[in-house]
This record gives C-alpha cells, sequence and structure tokens, in this order.
C-alpha cells in the first residue's frame, strides 16, 4: 500500500506527455482530416533540436526550449505549405501512407544528421532525486506535470475565448459553413498544424531531459498517441487530456498487476472503448 | 512548385544513393554482416561494424587471399526478425555472399540462422547469447560469444558473495536474450543460495521503467540483475539512482559501453558486468587489436566493436584456410580450426558453440571498467 502514491505519480507524469503529444495530433486529425503518423517525428525532431543547442551550440536549457518549439512550428509550417496543402482532399489512405513516408523520412534524417547514440540534454536543474510523501521523483518529472497543467489551461481559455480559437471551434464543426462565413480555413490549418507540432516539441525537449533522446523514439510515440486518441474520443480536446492520464496510469498500475503485458494495457482499453462506447471516451469537440 | 516538377526533382535526388547502393566489385569475395544500424539498439550495432571492418580492412591490407580481396556488404536488421531475415535473403540470393555475420539480437540471429542454412552458407554470431540458439541442429551456425547460461555457471558464486545477501530481482529486456538472461542467471544464482524475489521484463522501446523499479523497491531485493543494450543501459542506471535504490547491481549487455559511459558518466559506477570482453585484459593478439582499433576510430574498443572483429576474424581466417571462396570449404574451416581472438583462442564444439577463450566480471570505477574476476570458458556439452 505504502508505493500506491508512488504509482499513481508514475502513471500522472507519464500520462502527461501521452496527453502532450496526443493533444496535437487530435487538432491536426479533427480540423485537416489527416491522420498524421509522423506526430511522433515531431516530438523527436524537438527533443534533438534542444539536444542540439544546448550540448552543441551551448545555450541554456530554457533558451533551448523556446528555440526548438519555435524551430519545430517552423518545420510544421513549411510541410504545411507544401507536402500536406498537397494532399488536402485526399484520401485517408493517402494521406496516411504520405505520412508514413514522412516519418520513416525524418528518422532517418536524425540518424544520419546526429547518429544513433542515445544523448542526453543538459538538465537545467541541480538536484537529482527528490522525495515527498514518499514518493520519489526528479524536478524534471514535476517540470513536465506542471507545464502539461498549464498547457491545458491556456489552450482552454485561448478556445474559448479568442477569435482564433473560435474560428477553430467553428471549422472543426463545419469546414464548409466556416468557409462560407469569411474564416480563412488556410491560415488556421497552418496554424493548426504548427501548434500540434509545437506541442509535439514541447513534449520531446521535456522528455528529452528524463529519457534518452535517439532518432527511433518517434515511432513509439505515434503509436501511443494514436491509443491515447481513440481512447479519448477522436477529434475531442479533452478526450486527448483525459486519455493520456487514463493510459499512463492503466500502464502503470498494469506494471504491478502484470509487468510484462504494460505495454498490452493501453490496448485492451482501447478495445474496452472501441466495444461500449466506439466514439471513445468523449464525443465529438465541444 | 508544380506537383510534377517537385516529383521529378524527389526523383533526381533518389537517383544517386540508388546508384551508389548497387557498387560492388566483381573481383573481390563477398562475405555480408546483417547488424541492427537503426531503430533503438542502432548504436552499439554500429560499434560492432567498427570492428568488423576492421578485421576486413586488416585481412586485405595482409594480401587478402593470394591477392584477392574480401569485400564486406552491410545490411540493416533493426534487430526486428523479419527484417534480418529479409536483408540476409537478399546478401544471400541477390548478392552470393560466401559467409554471414549477425544478426546482433538473439531473436534475430535465430530468424536469420534458418536462412544460412537453407542457402547452406557459414553463418557467425559474435553478440547472442540466447542460450538455444546452439541447440537447434544447424551445421552452419557459430556462435562465438559465451552464452548467459555459461556466463551465470562462471560467476554464480562471486556474484553472490558480492551482493551481501539471499535476494536478488531481475530487470531484463523483453527478448529472447533478456528473457534467457531471467531464466538461467535465476537458476545458477539459486545453485549458489539466491533467492528470486521479482523478475520484471519491459520492453525495448520503452523509456519510462519508474513502474518497474518500484515494483523492484517494493521486493527490496539485496541484488539486482539487468539485460540491457546502450540505450536501455543509459536509461536503467539513471531511473534506478533516481529512485535511489541500494541494491547491488549486475548487468550484461552494454554497461561499459562508450556510449554508455558518455551518457551516464559516474553514475553507473559500482555496477558490476558480466562482459565477454575488457580492453585492458592482457593477450598479445588483444594488445594489437585495441592498438589498430585506436588508430582507426580514436577509441578504446568495447565488447561489441570486439565482437564484430572476431566474427569477421573467423570468416576472413576461414577463407585463408579454406584456399577458396567455397561456402562448405569456409564451413569446415570454422569448424575444425582455432582462431586467435581479443579474449583468447576460440574453438567451437559439434554444435556450433564456441570456447576456449576467457570471459570478466567487470566493476565500474570513474566510468572505466576494472577486471574483478575472469573465468575461462571449458568445452560445453
Amino acid at each position: 500500500m505504502e508505493f500506491i502514491p508512488q504509482y499513481i505519480f508514475n502513471g500522472l507524469v507519464v500520462g502527461c506527455s501521452y496527453a502532450l503529444i496526443a493533444v496535437g495530433l487530435t487538432a491536426i486529425f479533427g480540423l485537416m482530416q489527416i491522420a498524421n503518423f509522423a506526430h511522433g517525428q515531431f516530438y523527436m525532431l524537438g527533443a534533438f533540436f534542444a539536444y542540439w543547442l544546448t550540448r552543441i551550440v551551448g545555450l541554456d536549457y530554457w533558451t533551448g526550449l523556446v528555440a526548438s518549439v519555435l524551430g519545430v512550428m517552423l518545420v510544421g509550417v513549411v510541410l504545411e505549405r507544401t507536402l500536406f496543402r498537397i494532399l488536402r482532399g485526399a484520401s485517408l489512405s493517402s494521406s496516411i501512407l504520405a505520412t508514413i513516408a514522412l516519418s520513416i523520412f525524418l528518422e532517418n534524417l536524425a540518424l544520419y544528421v546526429w547518429g544513433a547514440r542515445p544523448q542526453k540534454i543538459v538538465t537545467p536543474f541541480k538536484t537529482g532525486s527528490l522525495e515527498f510523501l514518499g514518493i520519489f521523483t526528479t524536478p524534471e518529472r514535476l517540470l513536465m506535470l506542471l507545464v502539461t497543467i498549464a498547457i491545458v489551461i491556456l489552450l482552454q481559455l485561448g478556445l474559448r475565448y479568442t477569435q482564433t480559437g473560435k474560428a477553430i471551434r467553428a471549422t472543426f464543426q463545419q469546414r464548409e459553413a466556416a468557409a462560407l462565413v469569411g474564416i480563412d480555413i488556410d491560415r488556421l490549418y497552418t496554424l493548426t498544424f504548427a501548434i500540434g507540432a509545437g506541442l509535439a516539441a514541447l513534449a520531446g525537449v521535456l522528455l528529452g531531459t528524463i529519457f534518452v533522446v535517439q532518432p527511433a523514439m518517434g515511432g513509439v510515440a505515434t503509436l501511443k498517441a494514436f491509443v491515447v486518441v481513440t481512447l479519448g474520443g477522436i477529434s475531442s480536446f479533452a478526450g486527448g487530456i483525459a486519455g493520456g492520464l487514463l493510459l499512463g496510469l492503466g500502464e502503470s498500475f498494469g506494471a504491478i498487476i502484470a509487468p510484462a503485458y504494460k505495454d498490452a494495457v493501453g490496448f485492451i482499453l482501447v478495445m474496452l472503448v472501441l466495444l461500449y462506447k466506439p466514439d471513445g471516451l468523449f464525443g465529438k469537440w465541444s | 512548385m508544380s506537383k510534377l516538377s517537385l516529383r521529378t526533382a524527389l526523383f533526381l535526388t533518389a537517383l544517386p544513393m540508388l546508384v551508389a547502393g548497387n557498387a560492388s566489385f566483381a573481383d573481390t569475395i563477398k562475405v555480408g554482416a546483417v547488424y541492427p544500424l537503426t531503430g533503438p539498439v542502432a548504436e552499439d550495432g554500429a560499434v560492432v561494424l567498427k570492428g568488423a571492418k576492421l578485421a576486413v580492412k586488416l585481412f586485405n591490407d595482409a594480401g587478402g587471399l593470394n591477392g584477392q580481396k574480401v569485400e564486406l556488404l552491410v545490411e540493416d536488421g533493426a534487430c526486428i526478425p523479419a527484417q534480418s531475415v529479409a536483408s540476409a535473403e537478399k546478401l544471400l540470393s541477390a548478392n552470393k555472399v560466401v559467409g554471414l555475420a549477425g544478426a546482433f539480437c538473439s531473436s534475430s540471429s535465430g530468424a536469420t540462422m534458418d536462412v544460412a542454412q537453407r542457402y547452406k552458407v557459414p553463418m557467425v554470431a559474435g553478440i547472442s547469447t540466447a542460450p538455444n540458439l546452439t541447440e537447434r541442429n544447424n551445421r552452419y551456425f557459430f556462435r562465438i560469444q559465451a552464452t548467459s547460461q555459461m556466463l551465470a555457471d562462471a560467476f554464480a558464486p562471486k556474484m553472490m558473495s558480492l551482493a551481501g545477501g539471499k535476494k536478488v530481482a531481475f530487470l531484463v529486456v523483453n527478448d529472447d536474450w533478456g528473457r534467457s538472461i531471467a531464466q538461467y542467471y535465476k537458476t545458477s544464482l539459486e545453485h549458489s543460495g539466491a533467492e528470486t524475489v521479482t523478475t520484471q521484463i519491459y520492453d525495448v522501446t520503452e523509456t519510462d521503467l519508474f513502474s518497474y523499479i518500484t515494483n523492484i523497491k517494493r521486493a527490496a531485493p539485496d541484488a539486482i540483475m539487468m539485460a540491457a543494450n546502450t540505450q536501455n543501459a543509459v536509461t536503467v542506471t539513471e531511473q534506478l539512482r533516481q529512485m535511489d535504490v541500494k541494491s547491488k547491481l549486475f548487468g550484461e549487455g552494454s554497461f561499459t559501453a562508450k556510449s554508455y559511459y558518455d551518457a551516464v558518466g559516474n553514475k553507473g559506477d559500482g555496477i558490476d558486468g558480466l562482459m565477454p570482453y575488457v580492453p585492458s585484459f592482457d593477450n598479445a593478439v588483444n594488445k594489437s587489436f585495441v592498438e589498430a582499433y585506436k588508430a582507426a576510430y580514436g577509441e578504446l574498443p568495447n565488447n561489441n566493436a570486439a565482437a564484430g572483429f572476431e566474427e569477421l576474424t573467423i570468416l576472413t581466417n576461414a577463407i585463408k584456410s579454406a584456399g577458396k571462396a567455397d561456402p562448405e570449404a569456409i564451413r569446415d574451416a570454422i569448424a575444425n580450426n582455432a582462431t586467435p581472438g581479443p579474449s583468447g583462442e576460440i574453438k567451437f564444439n559439434d554444435k556450433g558453440q564456441g570456447y576456449g577463450f576467457t570471459v570478466f566480471l567487470t566493476r565500474n570505477e570513474n566510468a572505466q571498467p576494472v577486471i574483478e574476476a575472469t573465468a575461462p570458458v571449458a568445452k560445453p556439452n
């Protein structure tokens, strides 16, 4: 029993990282109807940009963090204006094939540029390990938790109260109608894509101080993000957050019962949700 | 840019890669290697390749086979069994290699060795330690590494005295190698009086191991036996330290690799490695290997570099003693001859299991492996 808080905390931290990656995926899918299988590679690029900026260029962590996120957003904008604009209106299978190709290209590009050696991003914190209420953790993990909470609040406020947020929600509901009332769909697509890529990159920079940075890290992230999105309900913002936390906690507690099958927990959850609530835990974007 | 011109540009960019990929020379003897060059073990695979290339270079510099040079063709198996099989198929059918090295991960070697048998071409495995590989009646398969079982038997009593208590836990990666470590070390250690309190198996792509480590903390073991290649070894070490685990740590895999030390620094100190190779081993072959490796790459070789070097040394030596590039003759030469290696001379038993060399128990001190104990590998039955 004394270890229960530790399992909960482990699950929350991992769940936050899943949520952060999945929110971007959800937004891109909901708005643009593109299943982006290269989403995990934005997470990987974010981590490598930060590694490069902090370790090689020598910037401090916080500057590196902001620059990396902006850098990946820029990559996102360029890709949205080229590849994804060509894909607009194409069938779902074409966009899936194209994004899978993009993911292979980006992973091998990273392998070519930075090599296969697992790297660490320099952490801004001095203390290695923290203990409170019998829970062991690190400042990097706490930061992950806090940043996710902040991002969730910011996104929620932005969607609810800003002009752009309203436009995004309108396009989510009815693309043609939104265009008819004068919403600039092109600009919105670029913005959404950039934000989605940026959030994945942010997760990469934060997790790069906790885990190792490696070209192959994106593939698993994509897989988990799709599990989260299916759990929470495709194109549901709140669902992405809830799905992420649910998966993180599910895996953490699954590890107590059957450690070797920890990763199966996510997929069992997905099967249950699809059986009993085919639209995911949360319906459509509110 | 219009769709058409974008497509043309992509094609033109891809063209040189296609051409370069097929460049090879007709008058060389072709030897193939399947290593993980992408995916989570890519770093370790790249180091194996460095050792392998060095062995081929030394062989060719010494005149090759009566002036005919050996050419090493490498394919990426990614440590995925299906991809490793496809790579081996390509090397054997399209490139007509006369010998094969690889495929690093035991699961991949297990799948690839069947292909080698089908083409009747010898395959030498330098890394894969899952014991069952040499129990499959495959006369074309040779393993130069001590199996996990042999390492466990050699050092179990010493490990128990270092542990300072009876309770052991396992934290291993989920593949044939990791699971065989959990199986064979458990048997050997329990023979020496140990009691297994928990076995935690994580996936090679997993990055957060806090749940498993929490499970281990709950079981309060005196010692933890680990199996991990570089990426996992870094993660395991850091997270064990972050969760303040005080147990004595033992590991097979990359706990003495340069990339490991570069990433964890002194956090790896105090971890004992069960190693098939240590660069400081006092042996004439090893000294010249270390010199040549340092001259070529500017760093000390680790166990993976030594394994790649030995794989190709055995293949090239066998080509020389066979006197011709005939797979069957090369197979017989491997089976019948002893080859000198960085950890001592290697011979093979009827099942293709290597023996006769030395294995090591090392302790990490100031991010360097120090030899704590050695043991000779006797001929297995």
